[in-house]
């Protein structure tokens, strides 16, 4: 039974590599040893607004290492018809919302690869990617909402300077 | 199919995938909104009747509502670009569906989550609580005393 292929990932995403699978015409069941075969294979890609498809020039690769059009088998014995591609940076670029990539065989069915381009990282535990989360972000907040404390602050980082500063004039006259 | 979108996105386009029926496994290459018996139709939650919309030629890249345009038989065989009417993803809605039926084509039915956040919003998600204002209100809330002298003093 061919797979649905959809992905969630932040655009201008790097290096990514996708896991499809491969399935014979007739019976369903995964399909090996495609990559045998390379030059019989076509892929292709298209993001949302483009006024063009982009062709993906297919490459052996190895399972676990990226390369834009890399495809390689994962383990025809313990999972048939697996496949890892190596989705080229400029699918998942920034500038679009959505790609889709179709990946295509003699006799094999695959499943287009739907992605879905966001703003935010679904990977990033700290704050997914949102910028005005950010320590640098929420602390240029704080100071422009409270400007007397942000004022006192300084003071004190100033005070505190000159101290270090006497301090080490000190030293080095020791 | 599905797609999360914020409420009130407009110019929308949609790349589908269209099967041939007649194998169910190569890209159905040709269509176009001319075809015969082509059409699509909507459903938003909550409304009590299915809108048809009207098939229109277009042009890859550009919006158009209805419009429907084949991206590549060569390269991309079985993929369409579909322009959404503004009118489907308007707020008051959370799900709408959308279907395209060709004959001797299957194409899965469109589900779109209508959500009020914004997925394409780095800064903020689309949150208004995370904005300058959001933010505010819940330092004021926090500390009613201080910000009313800080307010006090900068004026």
């Amino acid at each position: 039974m061919p797979v649905e292929h959809n992905y969630t990932m932040k655009a201008g995403t790097k290096s990514k590599l996708l896991l499809i699978y491969a399935t014979w015409a007739e019976s369903g069941s995964g399909k090996t040893s495609l990559t045998q075969d390379l030059a019989a294979g076509r892929a292709a890609y298209i993001r949302e607004g483009d006024s063009a498809a982009h062709p993906v020039p297919m490459v052996k690769g190895r399972t676990g290492e990226w390369g834009a059009g890399a495809i390689a088998e994962v383990d025809p014995d313990l999972l048939p018809g697996v496949y890892q591609f190596g989705a080229p940076d400029e699918m998942v670029a920034e500038g679009s919302a959505r790609a889709m990539l179709l990946i295509r065989f003699p006799d094999a069915v695959i499943k287009p690869v739907e992605i879905n381009l966001v703003a935010y990282d679904p990977q990033d535990s700290e704050r997914i990617g949102v910028w005005s989360l950010a320590g640098h972000k929420r602390h240029e907040f704080l100071r422009q909402a409270l400007p007397r404390l942000t004022e006192m602050e300084l003071k004190l980082g100033e005070e505190a300077e000159k101290e270090l500063a006497e301090k080490l004039g000190a030293k080095k006259d020791s | 199919m599905s797609y999360t979108l914020k409420k009130g996105t407009t110019s929308k386009m949609l790349l589908i995938y269209a099967l041939d029926a007649s194998d169910m496994r190569s890209g159905k290459t040709g269509l176009s909104s001319q075809t015969a018996e082509a059409s699509a139709a909507m459903i938003r939650e909550g409304e009590a009747q299915v809108q048809s919309i009207p098939l229109v030629e277009g042009k890859l890249g550009e919006h158009r509502a209805g419009s429907f345009v084949e991206v590549d038989r060569q390269l991309l065989p079985g993929v369409y670009q579909f322009g959404v009417p503004d009118e489907a993803l308007a707020a008051g809605a959370e799900t709408v569906t959308l279907m395209l039926k060709f004959p001797g084509a299957v194409i899965e039915p469109i589900s779109i989550h209508l959500v009020a956040y914004d997925p394409q919003d780095a800064e903020r998600l689309g949150m208004t609580a995370l904005g300058p204002e959001g933010r505010l209100n819940a330092l004021r809330g926090a500390f009613p005393r201080l910000t009313a002298k800080e307010l006090r003093d900068v004026r």
